[in-house]
């Protein structure tokens, strides 16, 4: 019942001719970054990341050579910052999920301008937390080992099986919106050029024929409806590599609801600083508003009063029977106090006072809060991973862990191929979703509007011919 | 009486002893693989009046430039003696054979190189890892748990590749159409 | 050279016929290495000044809840029953291994010896001495090997199965598969577990290639540990730390053939020993099931030698 109803509307909407002066503004935005030739400042910041994602695979290659004791690793800290990283890159690719994913079934017709961004951020990001897992092996070389013997009881392979899962579900969800655009994007670049060639084969020689576009908007829910769980799935196997040890700090029940509401407070981060970036490079003002960030912002916010819940719980109930306290003992006043505290402060406090104050509610104190976010939510995975792989189990000293060149210059290659891969992916591919831009409209861009509403919307400009086809 | 006897004694031992001593060069020794990781080490006193063999193997883990005795056999009545060995090492290894005589002394000695080649995978394993988690309840969930995946990724294929072939279809229905 | 590596000089050490012959470790005459400790109130009885108290579950008690389990009369069968499960395959011994306390004196030889024969670097101290504290505020050592859990946790979580457990009851790594993920370091409650951080580290030429129970060379970027050295028990001869030991704390055991012996000589019958001597395995309730049994102790034996003998 409800099934053909639905059909129905979405037959109805697209049936709508939409309105040619906000198709136009949203061709020439979306397409601003693939029209127009990359300025000096475009290369001097792709040449600058690439120098600094080459240097740190040079310090991979390094690591390689010399034993991973030059990234600072021992045998009392024997997780530290790569399987950090691991967390973290992978943590925030679930931000753009969500933002597309969960914002998509939920019909809040505001995120069309951000879709496309978010997406492409989701894939990078998920790509390079993969790659993670490479400098924290001591032998990749044997990575495939994994699915030639694999034993299905480490949650390893659980983990292996989950990211695999997930980036070819992200990769999807990235290309599947993409069709419409592409076949929009060859009409506007030159004819006969490779990027024209390269179009219209993404295109699939797409039409927008109602039927395709019901074919796209099913297959899309579907998708959509699979991601979240997917990506659940993916940080609470993630935190059970962790949790499924004995070791106190780790063994938590409360580490994949901990894990997963990381992941999308982060997420939700460097999604604001990514649009944000954007909006600036390509002067996107007009469709990206402070009403979006501030959307987000509250977001973020919720999302970090629960993580701050959560941590208290866990800490909580750790330290208050007093038998394994020593990593907490650590973190609140000991070593892990400076990092833990700057989490508190930097991670909670201030971004939390930045969405508060009506005076920062704005574009610009919410991508401040979200650069603190993802900065301590970072060093927040450093504070959970490393008192608890540094504690001695039996009696003795506390391993630490010291951060070394190599460490650093992989994990900043990695921060710096967060922008760079967005850019050069950005020269291939409009910014906004068009197709999702034009079906909402000027306004549905920006307030939220139902279904509902924007029928009526559409129907008051729907062309006579259409208005009787739908009857 | 005693002294004559004494004599007698070493005279024949020495006779018997010379004998056996012409024999040595007679024993043969030859290793092969046997079933698994497992060595046959099989040797033959060639002169029929040996007890027992003891086989040795050097190994630099364990007995440095010295043998060391590795496991003990009887042999039959034509000389023959056999024992199976699993080493725990791999490399060229020296094995020895030593056959005593009914009387207690050396017989032969025999020496032969091996190359043994051991695949760490082929150790002896106990089937607690088959075992885990891949037992009774254990197989069921991981069972299910695959299948989920799998039906995931059959879903995230299938929408895929049903756009892809449906959209240039549905184009061309439509051009057709005009 | 070394007697034990002499072409007789190999003893069938874990010989059936030795089973009667109790010794209990008192005759150990040379106790001039003892450090520490000479304190009261901390007997082999009072096991909950060794840790948290539950870290520590006595021998007896499983001894006597299983009756028919090892150590008593049945045997092998009940063995099978008890503690190994019961469709895997016994091996012709079960290696076990018993580290009395009461001799410790902390002398680290054992971590020397071991680094030495598996050529590790210092910090690979497969077999490592905790000076440990209890209530008084007194300290008392404790050689930790790998405890060659029943149950290991290293095991399960291995993403490549390159640990595994041989059916004679060792967890061994095989350093060709390994991939280096440290899973298995996080998953081990002793700390037992040892990586190849560094590359260049000096081996000699030993003429033999790696396995999985004489794992030298060790591979760059691979996961280690205590093998039992089971390699030498197979051949009749002592582990490199018990051989090692001037205390005779540690003991080599088979529990099929239920004996266990140390490098003073003393032979006992294992199940007896463990059992008349409370006998603890550490940290059991993580279900792990360890093949090394303590007896709880400071070092008091060393304190009795030095003033009767
Ligand atoms: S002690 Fe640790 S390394 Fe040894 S078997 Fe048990 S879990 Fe594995
Ligand atoms: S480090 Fe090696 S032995 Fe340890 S869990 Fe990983 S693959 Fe297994």
């Amino acid at each position: 019942m409800t099934s053909t109803l639905e059909k129905k509307e979405i037959e109805q909407i697209t049936a709508i001719a939409p309105d040619p002066s906000w198709e136009s503004e949203v061709r020439e935005a979306a397409m601003r970054s693939i029209v127009t030739k990359p300025g000096k400042n475009w290369w001097i910041a792709v040449s600058l990341l690439s120098l600094v994602v080459v240097a740190g695979l040079g310090a991979w290659i390094y690591q390689l050579k010399h034993g991973m004791n030059s990234a600072g690793y021992n045998d009392q800290a024997f997780w530290a910052v790569y399987i950090a990283d691991v967390v973290a890159f992978i943590g925030v690719s679930y931000g753009g999920a969500v933002v597309s994913a969960i914002l998509r079934l939920s019909g809040q017709s505001w995120r069309a301008p951000l879709t496309r961004l978010s997406e492409g951020m989701a894939l990078v990001t998920v790509l390079i937390g993969g790659a993670f897992i490479f400098p924290h092996l001591g032998r990749p070389e044997r990575f495939l080992n994994i699915v030639a013997y694999p034993n299905f009881s480490s949650p390893l392979v659980w983990d292996f099986i989950a990211i695999a899962t997930y980036t070819l579900a992200t990769a999807i969800f990235f290309y599947l919106p993409l069709i419409p655009d592409m076949a929009v994007a060859k009409n506007l670049v030159d004819k006969g050029g490779k990027r024209a060639r390269l179009f219209s084969i993404l295109s699939l020689n797409w039409m927008g024929t109602k039927k395709q576009r019901a074919l796209l908007h099913r297959v899309l829910t579907v998708i959509s409806l699979i991601i979240i769980p997917l990506a659940v799935s993916v940080h609470s196997v993630l935190s059970w590599a962790f949790a499924l040890t004995s070791r106190p700090g780790w063994m938590e029940s409360v580490f994949p609801p901990y894990f997963v509401v990381a992941a999308l407070y982060s997420g939700t981060a460097l999604v604001i600083v990514t649009i944000y970036a954007f909006r600036k490079g390509y002067k996107l003002e007009r469709f990206i508003t402070d009403r979006h960030f501030v959307r987000l912002g509250y977001m973020m916010a919720a999302l970090g009063l629960v993580y701050a819940y959560l941590t208290v719980a866990d800490m909580l109930t750790e330290g208050y029977t007093g038998i394994t306290t020593g990593w907490i003992q650590e973190t609140l006043t000991g070593k892990y106090a400076i990092p833990f505290w700057f989490y508190v402060i930097a991670g909670e406090i201030v971004p939390i006072a930045l969405v508060v104050m009506k005076k920062t509610r704005n574009a610009k104190g919410m991508t401040v809060a979200g650069v603190l976010v993802v900065i301590s939510l970072w060093i927040k995975r450093i504070v959970i991973i490393l008192p608890a792989a540094t504690q001695p189990l039996i009696s003795g000293q506390w391993g630490s862990y010291h951060f070394t060149w190599v460490s650093i210059t992989v994990t900043l290659a990695g921060v710096a191929a967060i922008p760079l891969l967005l850019m050069i992916l950005f020269r291939f591919i409009p910014l906004m979703s068009i197709d999702e831009m034009e079906e909402v409209g000027p306004l549905g861009s920006i307030e939220q509007i139902s279904k509902e509403t924007l029928k009526a919307a559409r129907e008051e400009s729907i062309p006579e011919p259409s208005k009787e086809e739908s009857k | 009486m005693k002294k004559l006897l004494a004599f007698l004694l070493i005279v024949a031992l020495s006779i018997f002893g010379s004998s056996l001593a012409l024999a040595a060069p007679a024993a043969s020794f030859s290793v092969t693989q046997g079933s698994g990781d497992s060595l046959n080490l099989s040797g033959s006193c060639g002169v029929g009046n040996c007890t027992s063999a003891t086989f040795y193997a050097k190994s630099n883990q364990f007995a440095g430039s010295n043998f060391m005795q590795i496991g003990q056999a009887q042999a039959n009545s034509n000389g023959n003696a056999q024992i199976s060995y699993t080493p725990t090492w791999t490399g060229n290894t020296p094995f020895k054979v030593d056959f005593l005589g009914t009387s207690g002394s050396l017989v032969a000695t025999q020496t032969f190189t091996f190359d043994v080649m051991k695949d760490p995978s082929g150790f002896p394993q106990s089937a607690i890892e088959f075992q885990r988690p891949l037992d009774s309840t254990g197989s069921i969930l991981v069972k299910a748990l695959l299948t989920i995946v799998a039906l995931v990724w059959i879903t995230l294929l299938g929408s895929f590749f049903l756009v892809v072939i449906r959209v240039p279809k549905l184009s061309k229905q439509a051009s057709e159409e005009k | 050279m070394d007697e034990r590596a002499g072409e007789s000089g190999m003893k069938l050490l874990f010989n059936k016929n030795q089973h009667d012959i109790d010794g209990d470790s008192e005759n150990a005459n040379e106790v001039s290495r003892r450090k520490f400790l000479k304190i009261v109130g901390v007997g082999a009885g009072s096991v909950a000044a060794v840790g948290a108290g539950i870290e520590l579950i006595p021998y007896k008690a499983w001894a006597d809840s299983n009756p028919n389990g090892w150590g008593g009369n049945s045997g092998v069968s009940g063995m099978s029953a008890a503690t190994m499960g019961s469709s895997q395959e016994v091996g012709n011994h079960q290696w076990a291994m018993v580290i009395d306390l009461r001799n410790c004196d902390g002398c680290k030889s054992c971590t020397a010896a071991c680094q030495k024969a598996h050529y590790l670097t210092e910090d690979q101290t497969w077999i490592r001495v905790f000076e440990m504290g209890d209530s008084q505020g007194n300290t008392y050592y404790m050689p930790r090997p790998c405890m060659q859990c029943e149950n290991p946790p290293c095991l399960d979580v291995c993403p490549v199965h390159a640990t595994f457990r041989t059916d004679q009851g060792v967890v061994l790594v095989n350093q060709g598969r390994c991939i280096g993920c440290r899973m298995c370091m996080a998953a081990c409650p002793y700390q037992a577990r040892y990586f190849n951080w560094k590359a260049g580290a000096k081996y000699p030429d030993t003429g033999v290639a790696p396995t999985p129970e004489f794992p030298v060379p060790q591979r760059l970027g691979t996961a280690g540990k205590c093998t039992f050295c089971v390699g030498n028990l197979n051949h009749g001869l002592m582990s490199e730390c018990a051989s090692a030991c001037p205390m005779g704390t540690i003991y080599n055991g088979d529990m099929i053939t239920d004996v266990a012996i140390n490098s003073l000589g003393n032979t006992v019958k294992l199940s007896k020993f463990l059992y008349e001597n409370d006998a603890v395995a550490y940290k059991d309730e993580y279900n792990t099931h360890p093949r090394v049994w303590y007896i709880p102790g400071h070092g008091q034996n060393l304190d009795t030698n030095a003033t009767t003998g």
